[in-house]
């Protein structure tokens, strides 16, 4: 009789008790023992797989200690109800999110744009406007500041009608579509703890807006501050949009941190720990070219992996990924030094010269000094010249290589002062190269390196420019304007790419209001952007511009005032008081006001697909404040996995006369189908 | 004593017993969840989630260090379900860095042979899948057993049987992957 397959199994882990009944059997019989090395093999396979990830599992009791506070913490502020909520199938919030959508008619566009479309022929695209043909609007906005305006749409724009007690329908009120995004607010929070897990006090953490180039370049204005807590705890507040990207730099003396960068996806809570590493290794060595002199100035760029890249990580609030870089130049003798990184970790290094072919190398980084030389061979300059059309130099100027689809390496490029420097090796054969810049669109050029082309002439993108005014016409200087793009097509091709402009484009509105802006688009692209516009003391709008606007060269931006506020609570059908329920503030019916898109949600956990968020506190208790005046409905929906119930209150918001005390009761609860 | 006396008291024993439940289990089960997730963080909001479920069904659980870990995993499990849908996985493997100690390469490898094993895992029956992570985590059969309400005497046999199941998948899921790939192998 055979051995049974669990038999061998367990024989083979050293979990079976009779051993050696087994071990007497395997010697008589060869197909179990075929068997037990078919087993054997599978078993081999499954361990190789399963401890491929060098997966930090270790846990010291202090941050055993930790993640129960960190529990009583959660348990403290997540009551059953919650519980409740957070177990509701998608379906269901899918279905109370149709209902909100239906019964509050969603659907108007905030955005009132200044282009009529019977208002003469299509604008020329990124035609600088003519001089003395002020739009009548900045005309006034001027004169208000005392200035007689400078600039204005040019013939061929759309006409602008002041809003300031103009008939009804100067503003074309745009498709009733409801926005798809929308200025949400982001909290980030987590902790900052040492390899070894131990919380770590006083870290200062600095938010930037992400730079332009993702490595290497220094980061953008810094946009928030904070230091952890006694229990290495931060937290930070961002309003957000999709896709805006935030750097995060920890830093505290005698450790070394990663730059995270944070790319939003919606409002909400998105946690994210940062560990500082404090063994340090240094890098450093000669640089020579081949004939063995020294190489001076040769810029030296490393890059660190974290560890801990299984931390990069995303939610549906956010995604967040992190690096760690540095940039020094080689010294007369050729040497260069690169102090302060953390042991253990991988590195690569890239060397570039100009004249000379770059090269690369890396490796785990070992306590102490780690002496990486590298020699640089010398190779062929070729230079190209990027001018606009006018003939001046562009800079800050982009450019990527590539051949027959797939990019190119060992060549050496540099950018800057409106010039493009490759370093080819001998006998290198023709390649392609891209060149761009903010503002310009995208230009291919062949480069042969037997006969080079000179200069590259690059064409100025779409000019877009606007004004921001509030419901009475009165020019907003200081708002936020803030373009994101949602898609983009090219139409030879059909296939959605990139066209080579930032993420997402953020301007201010000057002393009069206006804003302008160049876009990097074709004008033959099909694109919409969402835009964002916000002032602290205006109600927050959001909307999206397509083709058809963003060509019409000229717009306007209109901001709600914000005038009064809401406070209330909401009970349920017994009278008691509950809370973390969805909220929607909605325009009363059968008041249409002029624009119905005046949504506003309150969700659990600040996420929400409208204009604010908010949570209620465990006694139902809500507060909103710069709301519109108008009238408005405030809805409530509850659901559970079982039963659902709603509850509304109709209320009216006038100008410094906040809502107060408003009681919305919940209904009965109904069973779910 | 009075009856709300011993209410409090009754209260205070629990929560004291919880913490004493949390403390002891929170790095294994943590260990076991990380083996899935290959996240610490998410590992931790993971066990957080299922600590606060279980914490409010203390009274109701007869076996808390089970319920714990199936729990746990099960949400883990649902977790990369979810990240699979939402094809973050490969994205992921792209900016993935290196783990300490190894090259570029061979880092980048385990990288996608770690995806592979959370895609193949997720794929599979959960209790396969829970007897697969919880053995090889490091527990006996025994303990394996008693976590997942199975007899001691059928884990060699159902381990074997995961085994068979997870080579299976893994293999399908890593062809199709090579399949994928421009330039990554054989076109079949």
């Amino acid at each position: 009789m055979h051995l049974k397959q669990g038999e061998i199994r367990a024989f083979l882990e050293n979990e079976l008790q009779d051993r050696e009944r087994v071990l007497r059997h395997l010697d008589d019989c060869p197909r179990c023992r075929q068997l037990l090395q078919a087993t054997e093999g599978r078993v081999q396979f499954t361990t190789r797989l399963f401890n491929t990830a060098d997966l930090q599992t270790e846990t010291s009791a202090a941050s055993v200690a930790l993640a129960f506070e960190e529990f009583e913490h959660r348990r403290s502020q997540t009551s059953l109800l919650r519980s409740i909520v957070r177990a509701v199938p998608r379906w269901a919030w899918v279905s109370v999110f149709l209902c909100i959508l239906l019964g509050a008619g969603l659907g108007v566009q905030h955005i009132r744009k200044a282009a009529r479309k019977d208002a003469g022929p299509t604008a020329e695209v990124g035609q600088p406007p003519a001089a003395g043909q002020n739009h009548p609007s900045e005309e006034a906005a001027g004169r208000q500041n005392g200035s007689t305006g400078d600039r204005g749409p040019g013939p061929g724009h759309p006409a602008f009608q002041p809003s300031l007690g103009g008939p009804p329908g100067r503003f074309e009120t745009g498709p009733q579509t409801a926005p798809t995004a929308e200025l949400s607010q982001l909290r980030l929070f987590g902790r900052v703890v040492s390899a070894t897990g131990q919380p770590i006090p006083g870290v200062a953490l600095v938010a930037s807006e992400a730079p332009e180039s993702p490595l290497f370049g220094p980061p953008g204005p810094v946009i928030g501050t904070t230091q952890s807590d006694r229990n290495g705890r931060y937290e930070m507040l961002f309003e957000v949009w999709p896709d805006r990207r935030i750097v995060v730099l920890p830093s505290h003396p005698g450790f070394i941190a990663y730059r995270h960068t944070i790319v939003a996806k919606t409002g909400g809570d998105f946690r994210h720990d940062h560990v500082l590493w404090e063994e340090q290794s240094t890098v450093r060595g000669r640089i020579m070219d081949d004939a063995n002199r020294a190489v001076d100035r040769a810029e030296v760029r490393l890059l660190v992996a974290d560890p801990l890249g299984d931390r990069v990580h995303e939610t549906e609030v956010a995604s967040a990924h992190s690096e760690l870089y540095r940039r020094v130049f080689s010294e007369p003798n050729g040497a260069y030094s690169l102090p302060g990184l953390p042991t253990g970790h991988v590195a690569s290094v890239f060397v570039v010269r100009d004249g000379h072919l770059g090269e690369q190398g890396g490796g785990t980084l070992q306590p102490g000094d780690n002496i990486w030389d590298f020699r640089l061979k010398r190779g062929d300059g070729v230079d190209l010249i990027v001018k606009d059309q006018q003939g001046r130099p562009i800079r800050s100027v982009t450019a990527t290589v590539w051949r027959e689809g797939r990019p190119l390496t060992g060549i050496n490029i540099l950018e800057g002062d409106g010039k493009v420097r490759f370093t080819l090796a001998p006998g290198t054969s023709p390649f392609t190269c891209s060149v761009f810049a903010d503002g310009y669109l995208r230009k291919e050029v062949q480069v042969d390196p037997k006969y080079p082309p000179r200069e590259v002439i690059l064409t100025e993108g779409l000019l877009v420019r606007g004004i921001v005014v509030s419901e009475e016409g009165e020019p907003i200087p200081g708002a936020t304007v803030s373009f994101v793009r949602q898609e983009a097509f090219d139409q030879k091709d059909g296939a959605s790419h990139m066209t080579g402009f930032p993420e997402g484009q953020t301007i201010q509105s000057d002393s009069q209001g206006r804003f302008e802006h160049r876009f990097s688009v074709l004008p033959d692209d099909r694109f919409t952007y969402l835009v964002f516009v916000s002032h602290p003391a205006y109600l927050k709008v959001n909307g999206s511009v397509d083709r058809e606007e963003i060509l019409s060269g000229f717009f306007t931006l209109e901001l709600p005032k914000a005038a009064g506020g809401i406070e209330g609570q909401v009970i349920d059908w017994q009278g008691r008081p509950v809370g973390e329920f969805n909220m929607s503030i909605a325009p009363a019916e059968p008041v249409i006001p002029p624009d119905p898109a005046k949504i506003l949600e309150l969700t659990r956990r600040g996420r929400g697909f409208g204009y604010y968020s908010r949570v209620l506190d465990p006694n139902g208790r809500f507060s909103v404040s710069q709301i519109p005046a108008g009238d408005w409905r405030v809805t409530i929906f509850i659901t559970s996995p079982s039963i659902w119930s709603t509850g509304s209150a109709d209320i009216r918001i006038t100008k410094g006369q906040p809502a107060q005390n408003v009681i919305i009761r919940l209904g009965r609860p109904q069973s779910l189908p | 004593m009075d009856s709300t006396a011993v209410e409090i008291h009754n209260e205070t024993a629990g929560v004291n017993e919880f913490e004493r439940f949390f403390k002891l289990h929170w790095s294994r089960v943590l260990a076991v969840v990380i083996r899935v997730t290959h996240d610490r963080g998410r590992a931790e909001e993971l066990v957080q989630d299922t600590m606060l479920r279980l914490y409010r069904r203390w009274a109701l659980v007869r076996n808390p260090e089970a319920w714990v870990y199936r729990v746990g995993l099960r949400m883990a499990l649902n977790s990369v379900r979810s990240e699979i849908r939402r094809t973050n996985i490969e994205r992921r493997a792209e900016v993935k860095a290196a783990p300490i100690g190894r090259d570029p390469e061979s880092a980048l490898q385990a990288g996608e042979e770690a995806i592979l094993v959370r895609r193949a895992l997720a794929g599979m029956r959960e209790r396969s899948a829970q007897l697969l992570i919880l053995r090889y985590s490091g527990l006996s059969f025994a303990e394996v057993a008693r976590l997942l309400g199975l007899s001691p005497g059928s884990i060699g046999t159902l381990l074997d049987r995961a085994e068979k199941h997870f080579q299976k998948r893994y293999l399908a899921l890593s062809k199709r992957d090579l399949r994928s790939t421009p330039g990554g192998g054989v076109c079949i």
